[in-house]
C-alpha cells in the first residue's frame, strides 16, 4: 500500500500542475482573444464551459486523492475502487462494444455525408482513420504485452 | 454461477462491504457474486475460499461448467 500512497500523491501533484497550466493557458487565450479570429458566441461559450468543467474535474480528483491519502482505510477503499475486477470487466465490455458501434456509425455517417457535403465527408473519413489507427496500434501493443 | 458466499458470509457475521475489503473488491462485486450475475476470477475465487478456510470448489458451484 506504500507504493500506492506514493502513486496517489504523484497523481495529485501532476493534476495540480495540469490544473494550474490549464488555468494559465485559458487566461492567456482570453487576454489574447483580440488577436485571434472572431468566433461565434456558441464556441466562446463552449470554451468557457469546457474550461470550467475541466477545472471542476481536476479539483474533484485532487480533493479525492487528498482525502484518500489522509488514512489507510481511505487509501485501501480507493485502491479497491480502482482495481475492482468487476468494474474492470464492465469497462472492458463497454469499450469493446463501443469501438464496434463507433466504427460502424462513422462508416455510415461518412457514406451519407459524401452525398451532401465533401468537407463533412473528409472530416468523418479522417476521424474514422484516426480511430482505426488508434485501435490497431493499441491492439498491437496489447498483443505484445499479454 | 451459484456460490455459497452469502451463506458463508452470514456464518462468519460479515457484511458484503467487510468481505469486499478483505478480498479487495467492492460491495457491488460481492453482491453480483452472491446473485450469480458475475463469475469471479481465479484469483478472487482463491482469496474468498482461502478466507473461509475452504477449497474453491466448496464455495463455487462448477456443475454448470461440467455440463458444457
Amino acid at each position: 500500500m506504500d507504493n500506492y500512497k506514493v502513486q496517489v500523491k504523484t497523481r495529485k501533484n501532476a493534476l495540480s500542475l495540469v490544473a494550474a497550466a490549464t488555468l494559465l493557458i485559458y487566461v492567456g487565450l482570453v487576454f489574447y482573444r483580440g488577436g485571434l479570429p472572431e468566433l461565434p458566441s456558441f464556441i466562446k461559450g463552449f470554451h468557457t464551459g469546457a474550461f470550467i468543467g475541466a477545472e471542476l474535474c481536476f479539483v474533484f480528483f485532487i480533493a479525492k486523492y487528498i482525502k484518500a491519502n489522509k488514512n489507510d482505510a481511505g487509501l485501501k477503499k480507493l485502491y479497491i475502487e480502482e482495481n475492482d475486477e468487476r468494474s474492470g470487466l464492465i469497462i472492458h465490455s463497454a469499450s469493446s462494444l463501443s469501438i464496434v458501434m463507433i466504427l460502424v456509425g462513422l462508416v455510415i455517417a461518412s457514406v451519407i455525408a459524401g452525398f451532401f457535403n465533401p468537407l463533412i465527408f473528409y472530416t468523418l473519413l479522417a476521424t474514422l482513420l484516426f480511430v482505426l489507427i488508434v485501435f490497431f496500434a493499441l491492439w498491437k501493443y496489447y498483443s505484445k504485452k499479454h | 454461477m451459484k456460490t455459497r458466499i452469502a451463506e458463508l458470509r452470514k456464518q462468519h457475521k460479515l457484511s458484503q462491504e467487510e468481505l469486499g475489503l478483505i478480498v479487495g473488491v467492492t460491495r457491488q462485486t460481492i453482491t453480483s457474486l452472491e446473485t450469480g450475475k458475475y463469475a469471479a476470477s481465479l484469483v478472487l475465487a482463491y482469496k474468498i475460499a482461502k478466507h473461509f478456510g475452504l477449497a474453491i470448489e466448496d464455495v463455487f458451484d462448477f456443475s454448470e461448467l461440467e455440463e458444457l
